[in-house]
């Protein structure tokens, strides 16, 4: 090294590397997806009669998934799904007006938008649910015709998910409204699918059931727990933390095993105060049998939050659409909370 | 060869191999000494050129090619950095084992660096050898610095003479340890 300091603009004008990093290899790769996402033309915004369309903007979180490639064998390109309307004892469409929401497209211009269909569902606590001699009622999903719009479009404003044409024809979105004090959150489901659980926690947590009603072996879970300590939360850190075993073991725990279950995208912060796990359990001859993505966060009470998805599937119809929810949880750190419409 | 305004506008995918060529290494390189990490700066390289390919028609030629993709290069970068989580990527299978010895990044470094002003410039804070790369290595005009930085033209060079000073002050500390 020389004694002079550097004249750094003269310096630095030498390339800072002997070769070229950017191989011919990356080059293909960008082509082949370069082919692959062709550029959209403006989708406008279809309004229904009284549809509300709100606008919303995640940042898609998701590109780490597909540049890994291996959700690439679960990627089916999909028919668009119509969805099915709840309706009421007399089979009529419960719903009073459709509405609807707005997702930015990944492939269209500035400002492009695509619809997808808003189901609403109220989830009651325990204590809401509980028939006597302790059994839950389960409820199919009921629209909501209340509340205003507006406000929880502006909720949702600072976010920013984008999605392409066809996997927005594969989802829906949902919309959870706590009965006890009106909290709402916003998570994405495959469309067509109907609600059979909407439960909320008395710790302030929410779940739901949900299922395919053309083939109900397939169903979504959507699931909370909080806790400094108790045996789910670390059964799920050992699971799908690996770094975590050794801490879960000390309290007793183990990890919990499914033959044919990989994590497929893992990160954590650098304190472990904070963590995301998207994983796939597939089964010889069947392909995917469930994927799913756990997240976690730690307060500085030590209170843990575990926020867990999981799709159980068939085949690999619907393998879009659960890429779809589980990139929109990975986004949103679970469902998105909305805060309360009042 | 398509770089004209007119052309540009219809990128084919020689035009897009051709703009690849020329500026991969360059996209590249400044996203490494951003992020510090190989697999990291593949990956954005690769969006970059991505994005490039599907915006273009957003490209205006007010600033050159260069400067446009290193533009997209520095969202996709930041973008990945607003993301909640500091990210330790892991595939199946390949769980990190602890070790002592020297890092990827430290022997790619060791192996492939031009001389020892760059391994300099890697030591300092990202904001410092970000401007001086884009300053010194991509000749970027102070008000085309301003703009991709997004500050006024008297913080760009404000900050530029902080990180010219915090460079030479670590040249010097190392010729000392040495």
């Amino acid at each position: 090294m020389t004694n002079q300091t550097p004249d750094w603009e003269k310096e630095l004008k030498r390339k800072p590397f002997r070769r070229s990093s950017f191989t011919p290899q990356m080059m293909r790769r960008v082509e082949e997806e370069a082919a692959k996402r062709q550029p959209s033309r403006v989708v406008s915004a279809a309004r229904l009669t009284g549809a509300a369309v709100l606008g919303v903007a995640l940042v898609v979180g998701g590109t780490a998934l597909e540049r890994s490639g291996v959700l690439d064998g679960l990627r089916q390109q999909q028919t668009a799904q119509s969805v099915s309307e709840p309706t009421d004892e007399n089979g009529q469409a419960a719903r009073s007006a459709g509405q609807q929401l707005a997702v930015a497209l990944q492939d269209g211009a500035e400002g492009a938008v695509a619809n997808v269909p808003l189901v609403f569902a109220y989830a009651g606590t325990q204590f809401d649910e509980e028939k006597p001699g302790g059994s839950h009622e389960s409820k199919a999903f009921e629209p909501d015709t209340t509340g205003d719009p507006r406000r929880v479009e502006e909720a949702v404003k600072a976010t920013s998910f984008a999605v392409t044409e066809t996997e927005a024809s594969t989802v829906q979105a949902l919309m959870i409204v706590r009965k006890d004090d009106q909290e709402r959150y916003l998570t994405l489901i495959p469309a067509g699918w109907t609600g059979q659980v909407a439960a909320a926690g008395l710790s302030g947590s929410v779940a739901v059931e949900l299922e395919n009603p053309q083939n109900p072996k397939e169903r979504m879970l959507y699931d909370e727990h909080s806790s400094k300590d108790s045996p789910t939360i670390w059964t799920a850190l050992a699971t799908y933390f690996p770094a975590r075993k050794q801490e879960a073991e000390q309290h007793d725990i183990r990890a919990e095993t499914r033959s044919g279950q990989q994590l497929r995208l893992l990160y954590t912060s650098e304190s472990g105060g904070s963590g995301f796990s998207r994983y796939e359990w597939t089964s010889q001859g069947r392909g995917a049998v469930a994927v799913g993505a756990v997240c976690y966060s730690r307060d500085e009470q030590g209170t843990y939050v575990i926020r867990q998805a999981e799709l159980s599937l068939e085949g690999t119809s619907n393998a879009a659409a659960a890429d779809v929810v589980l990139r929109f949880f990975e986004a949103s750190d679970g469902v998105l909370a909305l805060g309360i419409d009042d | 060869m398509a770089h004209d305004r007119e052309d540009s506008l219809s990128m084919t995918a020689d035009d897009l191999r051709s703009i690849m060529e020329r500026y991969g290494e360059d996209v590249w390189n400044y996203l490494y000494v951003m992020t510090r990490k190989h697999d990291l700066a593949d990956d954005l390289a690769q969006e970059t050129f991505i994005r490039a390919n599907r915006y273009l028609g957003s490209y205006r030629g007010e600033a050159s090619m260069k400067t446009w993709l290193l533009r997209i290069a520095r969202n996709r970068w930041y973008s990945y950095r607003r993301l909640a989580f500091v990210r330790k990527v892991t595939l199946p299978g390949r769980l990190p084992e602890p070790h002592t010895g020297e890092s990827a990044e430290e022997e790619f470094l060791r192996r492939e660096s031009t001389g020892e002003v760059w391994r300099v410039v890697m030591r300092l804070p990202l904001k410092y050898r970000e401007i001086l790369m884009l300053r010194a290595h991509y000749e970027l005009s102070m008000e085309e610095l301003a703009h991709a930085l997004g500050i006024s033209v008297s913080a760009a060079k404000t900050r530029l003479r902080r990180a010219r000073k915090q460079a030479s002050e670590l040249w010097e500390k190392e010729r000392g340890d040495a």
